[in-house]
């Protein structure tokens, strides 16, 4: 395959602007709630002034700990080269990268999780604990569309998938697409599953993981959910508009307006559903598995 | 006409994860619009249109109303304490579901979907039946397993007399009817529909 610039101008985008996503929602969050919201650019600024602060460590934790957020990012990272956004292709792509795409975001989630119990706090070792419950319930729910992605077009590989011409659509797409959106919001800690902005420590399942971080670590890790977002959301504009065919500029304006009416969607079901109780919560991820079952039926 | 069929699945899968009596009685007239838009979506001719308007208006108007009066009446809210729980029963649904995509396969090779729809269908109604304990949540697992059947008749052959469509209509009309009014006088008697409580009420003798 050859080296293309485009989509190495893809991959430094997406880099630059995942922050943006996370912003985008709070402001349509906010604006369900009848205020102005902080700045759209508010994750830029948090990320700057954590990575001009210092490291705490506390003398239980170990190199596991430390190593966590970085591996976390790096591997989030690595799946994002697999990932074709916009019209264009990969940066990387081989026959069988869709397993290691799914298992590069498994190995970002070990490895937090593994920080999380390294710090030898109870709350984080509940918030593992449900980290790890619930993500063993989303990665078969992501597996499913791409097994279907896989089943339809004979490609192992996200690039070659999406490039081909028998491409899933009509209603299985609609149901790849749905259960594809339900593993964005589980696996973003968007509302039915978890809450973001929660403050309390025992409804928390992601942020709970992350509360002994900090500085430079936490930056990272919040990198890495923004940066997450964004190549899930590159998934789901790429499955829902046929891209292709058109100039570099419409591309890229088609490409960035479906990432940002996501943003806007995903803000406005956060502002119009209640979290789900933690014992309904892995319903929802079942449902996906369910709706990517049935389009495994259908297609 | 394959979008139907998804919805008849996927709202058969919400009638196995919910335990909320409203939301089931909504799916159910969910069900019963998309049973009524299956019976034209073949061909549309008088007997056709005639035969999706007695659906709609029987599976989408009256069960629901009667239903729903019991319903309210009787006070219920929710499906208390379930046999099998609300997510074991979305992943039995997925057992189901491969199931029927089998059994179509074997079944029905010219429409597999329809038929896998239908059988789906059919299985979760009775899983419905046998899951839980109240009457209401009994009655709708009856009546999607009714529509199981009848969307597997529409599958099948696009040409059942609509006589016996409308014969099996009456016949499961006068059922329900029957259950509305039973269920109401059993929450009325007892202050609940449970039916694990009432397969006690026998003469006393296995139990002491």
């Amino acid at each position: 395959m050859g080296f293309d610039i485009n989509s190495l101008a893809d991959f430094l985008a997406a880099l630059v602007c995942a922050p943006f996503l996370l912003g985008v929602i709070n402001r349509v969050k906010a604006f369900f709630a009848g205020r102005r919201g902080q700045p759209v650019l508010q994750l830029y600024y948090d990320l700057g002034k954590l990575l001009r602060k210092g490291a705490v460590y506390s003398s239980v934790s170990g190199p596991v700990f430390r190593a966590g957020p970085v591996i976390g990012l790096a591997a989030v990272t690595g799946a994002l080269l697999f990932v074709p956004a916009g019209g264009h292709g990969a940066l990387l792509g081989f026959s069988g990268d869709m397993i290691l795409f799914a298992y590069l975001l498994g190995l970002a989630r070990f490895f937090t999780v593994c920080a999380a119990l390294d710090t030898g706090s109870s709350f984080e070792g509940m918030g593992a604990s449900r980290e790890a419950f619930f993500s063993a319930l989303a990665e078969p729910a992501l597996f499913m569309p791409l097994a279907v992605l896989a089943a339809k077009t004979g490609e192992i590989s996200l690039e070659a998938a999406f490039r081909s011409s028998s491409m899933v659509a009509g209603t299985p797409l609609l149901l790849v697409a749905a259960a594809l959106y339900l593993v964005f919001l589980a696996e973003n800690c968007r509302i039915p599953l978890d809450d973001p902005n929660t403050h309390l420590e025992l409804t928390m399942i992601h942020e709970v993981m992350a509360l002994d971080h900090s500085g430079p670590d936490f930056a990272l890790i919040s990198y890495g959910a923004a940066l997450k977002m964004w190549l899930l959301g590159a998934i789901l504009a790429r499955l829902a508009f046929p891209f292709g065919g058109m100039g570099w500029a419409a591309n890229a304006a088609l490409f960035l307006s479906a990432m940002l009416a996501l943003a806007v969607i995903t803000g406005t079901v956060e502002s119009c559903m209640a979290r789900l109780k933690m014992t309904r919560a892995p319903a929802m991820l079942l449902s996906a598995l369910a709706l990517g079952f049935a389009a495994f039926l259908v297609a | 006409m394959d979008f139907l069929i998804v919805s008849l699945m996927l709202s058969s899968v919400a009638l196995c994860a919910t335990g909320r009596i409203r939301s089931l009685v909504r799916i159910a007239v969910f069900q019963g619009l998309i049973l009524g838009l299956l019976a034209v979506s073949r061909q549309f001719t008088a007997q056709t249109a005639a035969l999706a308007l007695a659906t709609v208006a029987v599976k989408a108007v009256i069960f629901p109303y009667i239903l729903m009066r019991a319903v309210e009446k009787a006070g219920a809210v929710l499906e208390p304490r379930p046999y099998v729980g609300y997510n074991p029963s979305i992943a039995v649904c997925m057992a189901m579901l491969g199931i029927s995509a089998w059994i179509a396969r074997k079944f029905s090779p010219q429409a597999p979907l329809a038929a896998a729809g239908a059988f789906f269908t059919m299985f979760a109604g009775l899983f419905v039946i046998i899951s839980r304990r109240t009457a209401f949540s009994q009655v709708i697992g009856y009546l999607a397993l009714e529509g199981g059947i009848y969307s597997f008749g529409l599958s099948l052959s696009g040409d059942t007399p609509a006589a016996v469509e409308l014969g099996l209509l009456l016949d499961l009309f006068a059922a329900v009817f029957i259950m509305g009014i039973m269920v109401y006088r059993i929450s009325d008697e007892f202050d609940h529909a449970d039916m694990e409580k009432i397969s006690f009420l026998k003469d006393s003798g296995d139990y002491d």
